[in-house]
């Protein structure tokens, strides 16, 4: 009996993955857990393993293609077994279309689904404010609410539409995403919501209109004559833009920089790792530091939660990696527990597996605290972007040889730059030095980072 | 226009209808010299004579169904039953002979019966005497219930139920007999099935009926000083409802509550509800709708408790201000 491989569902929000590239071919003996494509999800890319021994004996998804989740793309069993008639019997043209059109509908079906949902039954609202929603095509999750229950009030919906009256032509945030996401261009869609506003189903009519489609080829013969080269974002490209900008302009972030003298610390390294097995690296002093500066002031472990503050408890320090094409940020779980060697051994597997596209969605999530090491790029100080939901990032600079003065002595003394950046809706400045001090005074007694 | 209380002008209702047609005639407990439990027969034995103002035995089952009987015959009775709780000692006459018969005999037969009887709480009368059962006469196809609020709403309806050829349950308000008002000197009746706005207003509807329309009516002015205007719906006529007034009104105000002083569950309240509820009205109401009514207790004899079970003006004050706000 033949074995379906499918798009896995790495994540809760994932609707889709794209096929990088199949690692075997039809015909090609697998076993079972062998990677046998590349997939990229909108967070991660990562290996399909092979769901159980045989023979791969078809692919309905070429490499390049995106898939609904759960989507059967082949299947493995004994060789010359009969699997279904999939869209890979069709030549490799309207396989594309198909795929195309597959995953267009899907999406579509689901925004549809949550949308009705979301009107019928999740946001309260009086049997009157949904009527007046109606008639003036107002979407009620974008109403203010203010029933006492918490529902919508046929108030609220009037003042709603006084407020869209005032401003100028709108859209909806729905209707903006899938604009953006398919490169619509919403001047020329006349919008059928309130007062002129552009809605999904705008949006949705104008991506299927002819005129829209010759548009199409029309920007893509343009992008033919302009030199320039045009590559599509990426899945991760696009969660990085997404939550660099979210987390940009909802955070009044503040940054405070700080030098730490590291000369100690430097011949400790070195010490310890002529007696050790494991290569320790700088980094790995720092997460120690600053996972012990966490335990003293655990109130930096914040997340802001609506009208709420919650205190995280588990040191998790997400630790950012630079790839060629990205950024990901894996997680080194409750480092408080662990010894530096222990840090150490988790940070390099982590990095590589982040090298190597071999990240799994549990690697980098729960964070609650991150570390950004621009150190060997000699970066002396830098505002790193904070990585929701957390409310402090530190960046870690380069370190600068320094003649100081030293009992009335010329010494030369290492300094390594320290750039904390903290969500001042929530953390002070008072706050945020002396988590700053403490991390610099234990950096310059390393001693106590092994102990 | 004339002032009157509430028991004279049933008392002239029936008298007026009498003088006209000699088939109308009266039974029940001491109504002769007596003058009826609460007074309302004062002086017609005097004016009509035994044989149309009958004295009865205490026992209604056999003067209801003579009632029927003689209707059946071609005759007009009216009969009072001394307090509502009552019905229940003749309760297959009042459910299963005056409601069925036209039906049953294929529309061979009529019976213009009227059932009066005093109905409600507040006099301290206990929870054998001070019961609203209108709810329960509502289930009954075959029988129309008023329950008039004014003086001017008792003799209108009251002459509109003797005339009509079907058996009328008229469930008169013990604490208004003694209230009065101002009717007309000429003769007028109102229709059976037609409700009255007491009191315009646009922001909020309360439906009510009986002696809870002067309660919510005062509500109203207490709210009109805080610059919250109520519509004021007397019901008048239980069976057949006019729904249509009801409708007209929520489409207006889009709030609803409705105030009765029978117990809450099973009572006519749910039923204006559901009928809002069910149509396109519903599209209109912009708060849950609200239904004060007694507790689903036992009349207390108690009078503090009889007070605190029943929907009062600062009990509708609140509800109308928790449903607007």
């Amino acid at each position: 009996m033949a074995v379906e491989v499918f798009m896995p569902k790495a994540g809760m929000d994932m609707k889709e993955g794209k096929i990088i590239n199949w690692l075997v071919e039809v015909g090609d003996e697998v076993k079972e857990g062998d990677g046998i494509l590349e997939i990229e999800t909108d967070k991660v890319t990562m290996e399909v393993e092979a769901p159980a021994d045989g023979t791969l004996l078809c692919k309905y998804f070429e490499d390049g293609a995106t898939v609904p989740v759960v989507t059967v793309i082949g299947y493995i069993g004994e060789k010359g077994e009969k699997v279904p008639d999939g869209p890979s019997v069709a030549s490799g043209e309207e396989t594309k279309e198909k795929v195309k059109k597959e995953v267009e509908e899907t999406v579509v079906k689901t925004e549809t689904v949550v949308n009705t949902n979301r009107q019928k039954g999740d946001i309260p609202a009086t049997p009157y404010a949904k009527k007046l929603a109606r008639e003036n095509n107002v979407d009620l999750s974008e109403v203010k609410a203010t029933g006492i229950y918490g529902e919508i009030k046929a108030r609220d919906i009037l003042s709603y539409c006084e407020e869209i009256k005032k401003q100028n032509k709108g859209i909806s945030p729905l209707a903006k995403r899938i604009a953006e996401a398919n490169g619509v261009n919403i001047d020329g869609i006349e919008g059928s919501g309130y007062n002129g506003k552009v809605m999904k189903s705008d949006v949705l009519g104008a991506m299927s209109t002819p005129a829209a489609k010759a548009a199409d080829v029309k920007e893509a013969t343009a992008a033919t004559d302009d030199s320039r080269k045009r590559v599509k974002l990426s899945g991760m490209r696009k969660v990085v833009a997404e939550r660099m900008f979210k987390s940009h302009n909802e955070i009044p972030s503040v940054t405070h920089n700080m030098r730490a003298d590291v000369t100690e610390l430097v011949k400790l390294r070195k010490q310890v790792n002529e007696s050790s097995d494991v290569k320790i690296t700088l980094n790995d002093f720092v997460i120690k530091a600053v996972t012990k500066a966490l335990q003293k002031y655990p109130n930096i472990l914040v997340e802001l939660d609506g009208d709420y503050l919650v205190y995280n408890t588990e040191v998790n320090m997400g630790m950012a990696v630079g790839m060629e094409t990205g950024l990901i940020v894996p997680v080194i779980k409750n480092t408080d527990k662990m010894s530096i060697t222990e840090i150490a051994k988790a940070t390099k597997d982590l990095v590589y597996k982040a090298n190597n596209n071999k990240l799994k969605p549990d690697d980098y999530k729960g964070s609650t605290f991150t570390i950004s090491n621009l150190g060997m790029y000699e970066v002396e100080s830098f505002n790193p972007i904070i990585n929701q939901p957390n409310s402090g990032i530190l960046g870690v600079c380069t370190i600068v040889d320094e003649l100081v003065l030293k009992d009335g002595q010329v010494a030369v003394s290492k300094k390594m730059g320290l750039s904390f950046t903290y969500d001042h809706r929530v953390i002070d400045g008072r706050q945020a030095s002396e988590f700053l001090m403490e991390i610099k005074h234990i950096l310059q007694n390393p001693l106590s980072i092994l102990i | 226009m004339v002032e009157i209380t509430y028991a004279n002008a049933i008392k002239d209702a029936i008298s007026e209808e009498m003088r006209k047609d000699d088939n109308v005639f009266m039974m029940g407990e001491d109504i002769g010299v007596y003058r009826g439990a609460f007074g309302v027969t004062g002086g017609m034995v005097e004016e009509f004579g035994e044989d149309r103002i009958m004295d009865t035995p205490i026992s209604e089952t056999a003067f209801v169904g003579a009632a029927i009987g003689a209707a059946v015959s071609g005759m007009r009775p009216i009969v009072e039953i001394m307090f509502s709780d009552f019905m229940s000692v003749c309760w297959d006459m009042i459910l299963n002979q005056a409601p069925k018969m036209h039906y049953m005999f294929g529309g061979k037969v009529n019976v213009p019966m009227v059932l009066r009887t005093a109905s409600g709480g507040g006099t301290g009368a206990a929870a054998q005497h001070s019961q609203s059962l209108e709810a329960m006469l509502c289930h009954i196809p075959g029988l129309k219930v008023i329950v008039p609020s004014t003086p001017y709403d008792a003799k209108g309806l009251l002459k509109s139920a003797i005339r009509d050829n079907n058996p009328v349950m008229f469930l008169e308000q013990k604490l208004l007999y003694r209230t009065k008002g101002m009717i007309p000197e000429e003769e007028y009746t109102i229709p059976i099935g037609v409700a009255d706005v007491k009191r315009e207003g646009k922001d909020c509807t309360i439906v009510t009926y009986g002696r809870m329309v002067h309660t919510c009516l005062n509500a109203a002015k207490q709210l009109e000083e805080e610059n919250i205007d109520v519509e004021v719906i007397d019901l008048r006529t239980l069976l057949p409802m006019d729904k249509e007034a009801v409708l007209k009104s929520v489409r207006k105000t889009k709030h609803l509550i409705i105030v009765h002083e029978a117990v809450k569950t099973g009572g006519l309240g749910g039923e204006i509800a559901a009928s809002v509820a069910e149509t396109d009205v519903f599209n209109y109401l912009d708060a849950p709708i609200k239904r004060l009514a007694s507790e689903d207790v036992p009349v207390p004899f108690c009078p503090i408790l009889e007070k605190g079970i029943l929907p009062d003006e600062d009990k509708i004050v609140k509800a109308v201000k928790e449903v607007l706000a």
